[in-house]
């Protein structure tokens, strides 16, 4: 290979004879030299531009001395800079060469728009050369040589950048600069005028900057899509899970403070009046308040939102310890005119009353407070993904306008948008993959596969003595062989989905026994409108709605899914039906609607049977099943690790632990999981607690509780109130009842949502909804009885609420005199609360909050049924994007003057769950600037692999700290020189 | 008179297409031990020496630069309010580093700019030169 020209002679030139001299100069130097003298400059200057050159050279050769020989284009004779170097020097020597070397300049078209030369070429016209000395014809030479160059370095440095824009695999894809690229390499450019070049660059910068875009936009999207499927699927069945702790903790301490009926007491020894006035009864809840912080601490600062407020910054390990007593104390005092007595009277009569309570409390209290804290880091996490990518997307703007101000003129603007659209483009891609992995998981954390297996083995065998004494040559067949056998042992124990698996794909060795429609009276029930229902003496008592056209298919529809090997999808269970059906010859007006149920019966079966994978390969399983080692079938018996007698030692003496280390990685990538894993773990929890009927559930633990503090309240209090019973556990048979009307609160929310509606179907739905009525009405008794309402009770039961719902919407529709009028009003109502415009879904300004706001204040205005539909209607709408607020406001109406809760008090339940606390950013360690620099740069790089967990913490920070916009795009957009 | 071999450039550009996305800023041994010889006489005795306008700058905000020219590589260390640079041409390694993660050759340009910023900057006496006598 033809070796690159070095630039020799700039370099020797460099550091030539001046070096030297200065060298010696400079040895009597002491370490700074700011009077640095002009020849030293202009000698450290010059070596700087050299190596500034020398690594210019790497944009023209090839990547390595092993490439294929191609020619230089350090070589290509480019004469118009090529003046310059010392044989043209020693041509121009004479005033012939120059005059001759000049009209050739003055003559090549792609010089001929440059207006300098237009004007030297004008003054060369006019001159007369052999009136000019040898000196001056040089001169001359020289000046028209630099703008030369100067022309010739801006359009060779356009050329680097547009070649550099090119081949980067960002761009490479898109299809314009494909063919910007064909154009470029078709171009002459010798032979353009750098206008054109420029020109040409221009439209290069323009796709740039539209390519830029639109990959901003695409992870922006995907973001947004996966922030709404996670926030609605996941994160609003969790907060609908805490709404019920927060409005018992919360109606616990009220009632805890309404048994001092002391308001009267303190208007007097605070004014001297008894009158009570606005400020006197704000000062005495303020009073009950700060006593209920003094004895309750992160109990009371949690329900009332403030657990945040108080957190000094500065301390690394943040505690929601609350403020001290005597914090409390003093500000009880300024309400008490800081008289020591009356201090003394109402820490006897108020404070004694909390004493010994939050032991009582403990369990209930715990839990408000991690569910509180759990909830306000799913939010602030899923708020900083969310405004991030916004912020990302604001920069795109800024990408054009610096494309706008910069005109364009030279290689430094399409250099500067290129970067900057690069830089972009990587952080936003980056951006994209890390929401789906901090959502769902990070591959390589969760998964354990033959390359996690076998580092593990060659890690404890390197340690492990009976190992060494293994012959060298049979090392690595020892290691294989036993990470193949643990890879087999964890797959066939199904701790691990299997290699051969991955989302969505068929197990076929289970496809030859797989029965399409079930026989189990429970699956049947389920989906009863595939199967007919039957009574106890197994007599069809009804049939259901698509059962006949099920029956039909049902025999082609399972030779289709018997016969699937791939992947299988919804769009591909839909396909089958849909050729089921046309094979069949069959035409029925519900077929949409049929295709719809049967593929999620279908989904459901092949899921349920284990057919179906719905884990990808490497997946974990089972994390806490205990898997031996060693196996009894002949395939481990009989393979090297049990016949080589040394690979058997190594074995034995390596299980104890490989057991260990095993089952630490399987726990650890359990654990791994993503956001959506942790908050469906914790709504499992929350929710089997819920519905649970054991003792130990949480409702009856909280009932227990309630009954333990009225005791308590009743003993130590001038006037208890009567305690209410607890709570019967019959309400599980209200399930059974209402299991077969499922659907319908599907079907409500699709008419509020503004779907076509079936009036004619409104009489068979009113029906319905009868029957979930009557059911419903069946358990009213237990209310009577019961310290908790209706409303309260239903909650424990599935479905009941929506259900409960969807009858109100019906029945309210059904006695309308005008139908569509009615369904137009309930689904302005519902426009208003179902906003899925994800910057305001967890702010306190969000419409949401203020619209149930205003119904309630409106309600006395309204008939009591449109009231109740309306309510109804919003629990439907909010259900998906959160706690069924619509009851828990109906609620306040009817509690309204049992005093226990008033409106701001459910105000503050549903901004404490709905929306992020304000304060949540004082846990955080670092500042928004830093914690923002450290996330920011962390996307830049040219990918996560790897740093998973250095992302994950920055992002933790990050989103702690409280994205501000404005220092997001301040740090992506800072970019130039 | 010759003009640019505009078909020399593509064939060049077209050979070069497949390397160019992986292209690391690497030197060729020949090219490294040339680069390394002339540092090694512009350093001469000093370990060091050092440009920067880090004592210049009229606030600090506006940002710094500090480049280290030694016998190991080069050092480039650009601060702009909330934003750092630090480029570095290891000698031993043969390769660019920007904040310490290597550099293909899409971040060279970025890299040229800078250093042929800093030569200007130097000629018109906006930097002080440091020789420093000791390794930093």
């Amino acid at each position: 290979m033809k070796t690159p020209e070095l630039p020799k002679l700039s370099l020797s030139q460099a550091f030539s004879t001046k070096r030297s001299a200065t060298a010696q100069k400079s040895n009597a130097m002491s370490n700074t030299t700011n009077q640095t003298s002009k020849t030293e400059r202009s000698r450290v200057s010059k070596f700087i531009k050299n190596i500034s050159d020398f690594f210019k050279t790497l944009f023209k050769q090839p990547s390595s001395t092993n490439a294929p020989s191609m020619p230089n284009m350090t070589n290509i004779p480019i004469s118009i800079v090529s003046v310059s170097t010392p044989a043209v020097d020693k041509a121009l020597e004479s005033k012939q060469a120059i005059i001759s070397t000049l009209q050739t300049v003055f003559e090549t078209p792609s010089l001929a728009s440059n207006t300098e030369i237009k004007s030297f070429k004008s003054e060369f016209e006019a001159q007369d050369f052999s009136e000019l000395t040898l000196k001056e014809s040089q001169l001359f030479m020289d000046k028209v040589q630099q703008v030369v160059a100067k022309d010739s370095e801006d359009k060779q440095a356009i050329i680097s950048t547009l070649q550099t824009v090119f081949e980067t695999p960002a761009f490479a894809s898109n299809t314009e600069i494909k063919s910007l690229k064909s154009a470029f390499e078709a171009k002459d450019f010798s032979e353009l005028t750098l206008k054109e070049t420029q020109l040409f660059m221009s439209t290069v910068k323009q796709v740039v900057v539209k390519q830029a875009k639109l990959t901003v936009e695409t992870s922006k999207q995907s973001i947004q899509s996966l922030i709404i499927h996670f926030v609605k699927s996941t994160h609003s069945k969790f907060q609908e899970s805490i709404a019920p702790i927060q409005k018992t903790v919360m109606k616990r301490i009220r009632t805890i403070q309404a048994t001092r009926d002391l308001e009267s007491k303190f208007f007097k020894d605070t004014t001297g009046s008894q009158v009570s006035t606005e400020k006197g009864k704000e000062n005495y809840q303020k009073l009950l308040n700060l006593y209920t912080e003094k004895h309750l601490k992160t109990t009371f600062t949690t329900i009332m939102g403030t657990q945040y407020s108080h957190l000094n910054a500065d301390t690394k390990d943040v505690q929601l310890g609350g403020r001290q007593s005597s914090q409390i104390d003093a500000d009880i005092e300024d309400l008490l005119l800081n008289n020591p007595k009356l201090k003394a009277q109402y820490d006897k009569q108020i404070g004694g009353l909390f004493t010994g309570l939050s032991s009582i409390l403990k369990k209930e209290t715990e839990t408000l407070i991690k569910t509180t804290l759990a909830n306000d880091q799913t939010m602030a996490n899923i708020k900083a993904l969310q405004v991030s990518i916004i912020a990302i997307q604001e920069t795109t703007e800024g990408l054009d306008q610096a494309n706008s101000q910069c005109g364009g003129s030279d290689d430094t603007a399409l250099n500067q948008t290129f970067h900057s659209a690069k830089e972009l483009m990587t952080i936003s891609t980056n951006f994209s993959h890390f929401c789906q992995n901090f959502i769902e998981g990070f591959h390589s954390k969760t998964h354990i596969d033959k390359t996690s297996i076998k580092s593990i083995v060659q890690a404890i065998a390197d340690s492990d003595q009976k190992f060494q004494a293994i012959p060298a040559s049979k090392k690595d067949a020892y290691i294989t062989a036993l990470t193949e056998h643990l890879n087999h042992r964890l797959e066939h124990k199904k701790v691990i989905q299997k290699t051969s698996q991955s989302m969505g794909s068929i197990d076929t060795s289970k496809l030859a026994t797989f029965k399409l429609k079930s026989a189990k009276p429970s699956t049947q029930k389920t989906w009863h409108k595939l199967f007919s229902q039957k009574n106890k003496f197994l007599i069809t008592k009804s049939k259901g709605e698509h059962m006949e056209l099920f029956n039909k298919i049902s025999a082609k529809l399972e030779a289709k899914i018997k016969i699937h090997t791939d992947l299988i999808g919804k769009k591909d269970i839909k396909k089958m039906i849909q050729e089921s059906l046309s094979e069949m010859s069959v035409n029925s007006s519900h077929q949409e609607a049929f295709t719809q149920y049967v593929t999620d019966y279908v989904i459901d079966r092949l899921e349920h049977k284990n057919t179906l994978s719905t884990h990808d390969a490497g997946a974990i399983l089972t994390p806490n099943k205990t898997v031996k080692i060693a196996s009894k079938k002949p395939e481990f018996t009989q393979s090297p690790l049990q016949t080589e007698p040394t690979f058997k030692e190594a074995l034995h003496s390596m299980t104890p632990q490989l057991n260990m280390q095993m089952k630490a990685s399987i726990q650890t990538a359990y654990n791994s999981r993503g956001l959506k894993s942790k908050v469906e773990k914790m709504t499992q929890q929350l929710q089997s607690n819920k519905i649970s009927k054991q003792a130990s559930s949480l409702r009856t633990t909280f009932n227990l509780n309630n009954q333990r503090i009225l005791n308590y309240i009743r003993t130590k209090s001038y006037s208890s109130k009567d305690a209410k019973k607890e709570e019967k556990p019959e309400l599980s048979a209200l399930a059974e009842k209402l299991s077969p009307f499922a659907t319908l609160s599907d079907s409500i929310t699709a008419l509020l949502n503004g779907d076509s509606f079936d009036y004619s179907k409104l009489a068979s739905l009113s029906k319905d909804a009868d029957a979930i009525l009557d059911a419903l009405d069946s358990v009213k008794h237990l209310a009577q009885d019961n310290a908790e309402r209706l409303n309260h009770l239903i909650e424990t039961v599935p479905l009941a609420g929506t259900l409960l719902s969807a009858a109100n919407i019906i029945k309210h529709i059904a006695n309308a005199a005008n139908k569509e009028d009615e369904v137009k009003t309930l689904r302005e109502m519902v426009a208003h609360v179902q906003s899925e415009d994800l910057t305001t879904l967890f702010d306190k300004q969000s419409p949401r909050v203020e619209t149930f706001a205003k119904l309630l204040t409106s309600k006395d205005d309204r008939d009591k049924s449109l009231a109740q539909a309306v309510y109804s209607s919003i629990n439907l709408a909010s259900a998906p994007l959160g706690i069924c607020v619509g009851s828990l406001l109906n609620e306040v109406v009817d509690t309204f003057s049992e005093g226990h809760l008033n409106i701001e008090d459910y105000h503050q339940i549903a901004e404490n769950i709905v929306t992020l606390n304000t304060q949540y950013s004082q846990l955080a360690t670092k500042t928004q600037k830093e914690a923002t620099h450290t996330f920011i740069d962390c996307l830049r790089q040219e990918s996560l692999v790897g740093d998973e967990d250095a992302v994950n913490d920055a992002f933790v920070d990050y989103a702690t700290a409280g994205v501000d916009p404005q220092k997001v795009a301040a740090e992506i957009s800072h970019m130039s020189f | 008179m010759k003009t640019l071999n505009i078909l020399q450039l593509k064939s060049v550009s077209q050979a070069s297409a497949k390397e160019r996305s992986t292209l690391k800023v690497t030197f060729s041994e020949k090219k490294l031990a040339f680069l390394k010889e002339k540092v090694r006489l512009f350093v001469d005795k000093h370990a060091s020496i050092t440009i920067t306008n880090k004592n210049k700058a009229i606030k600090p905000e506006d940002g710094y630069f500090i480049f280290t020219i030694n016998p190991n590589g080069l050092d480039l260390i650009e601060s702009c309010s909330i934003k750092k640079y630090h480029f570095e041409f290891k000698f031993s390694e043969n390769k660019l580093f920007l904040n310490s993660r290597e550099a293909d050759i899409s971040f060279l340009d970025s890299f040229i700019r800078k250093t042929t910023t800093i030569a200007k900057n130097v000629e018109n006496d906006t930097v002080s030169i440091i020789k420093n006598e000791v390794p930093l």
